[in-house]
């Protein structure tokens, strides 16, 4: 049986995460460096600032209550306990 | 405005338009942003009501929480992303020549330019219900340069635009016929 913490998909999570950031921080700097950084830019790169924080935000809010510490299953030999008979 | 890593400004030059599509252009993103914003609640309805322990389970709620947050944090980057490409995809008009910036995706850009004293010939033309209601559209340009058509698409205010950049024209061409 091959058991991991719950906390592994906060793993996953950083990773994908931090794929996200990089590309969110390259599209800031292409506006910053190019030099056309105007009142709309800066509108749109509010509302984004605010829509991760809200949703990082929220991610953190609802995950509160769970135990990150329990195992989940991920494999077990008794699953092919049926297909080993066959052979 | 610095535009130095688009292009390097003559001493004599001056920047006399930056132009960018019609802000209208843009709607059908925000449209469709919108519309992904929704869809994760219609997918909620439907788990829930099909299995209503689903939410008990921890591991389906951790899962489904946090490939929520991904799932949004994408959403707002493929806006994020859309808006850089629209936003830096823009003309630059200065009193010696025109440069067309194109930014095609994240990774690839393409500058062109064409001295404003080798334009030729230029049209604007606005087509369709919601061009001619927003007054935008597209002007052509013929030059006798390595650039033989320039075009800037769905700009707004295409016929006064034409009508500044032949003036542009015209005064650049008196410049390099004394010089």
């Amino acid at each position: 049986m091959l058991s991991v913490p719950l906390s592994s998909f906060i793993i996953i999570y950083l990773i994908a995460l931090a794929v996200l950031g990089v590309f969110f921080a390259i599209n800031f700097f292409h506006i910053v460096l190019t030099g056309t950084t105007s009142f709309s830019s800066f509108l749109i790169t509010l509302f984004v600032l605010a829509s991760v924080t809200l949703i990082l935000y929220g991610t953190w809010y609802f995950l509160q209550g769970v135990d990150l510490s329990q195992q989940i299953t991920i494999w077990n030999n008794s699953w092919l306990g049926r297909g080993n008979n066959l052979f | 405005m610095h535009l130095q890593k688009l292009f390097k400004q003559k001493g004599y030059e001056k920047v006399e338009y930056i132009v960018r599509r019609h802000w209208i252009t843009f709607l059908p993103v925000i449209l469709f942003f919108i519309l992904l914003l929704v869809l994760p609640f219609g997918a909620y309805l439907l788990l829930v009501n099909s299995t209503e322990d689903f939410l008990q389970n921890p591991v389906y709620y951790t899962a489904g929480l946090l490939f929520t947050s991904i799932y949004y944090l994408s959403v707002v980057l493929f806006f994020y992303t859309y808006f850089v490409a629209f936003h830096l995809d823009l003309w630059i008009v200065t009193n010696d020549r025109l440069l067309d910036v194109q930014q095609k995706t994240l990774f690839a850009r393409t500058i062109s330019e064409v001295d404003l004293y080798q334009i030729q010939d230029a049209s604007s033309e606005i087509h369709g219900i919601f061009p001619s209601l927003f007054n935008y559209g597209n002007i052509i340009l013929q030059t006798a340069s390595a650039v033989p058509k320039f075009t800037f698409r769905n700009v707004p205010n295409p016929n006064e635009l034409r009508q500044t950049i032949l003036t542009l024209s015209s005064e650049d061409k008196k410049y390099h016929e004394k010089h």
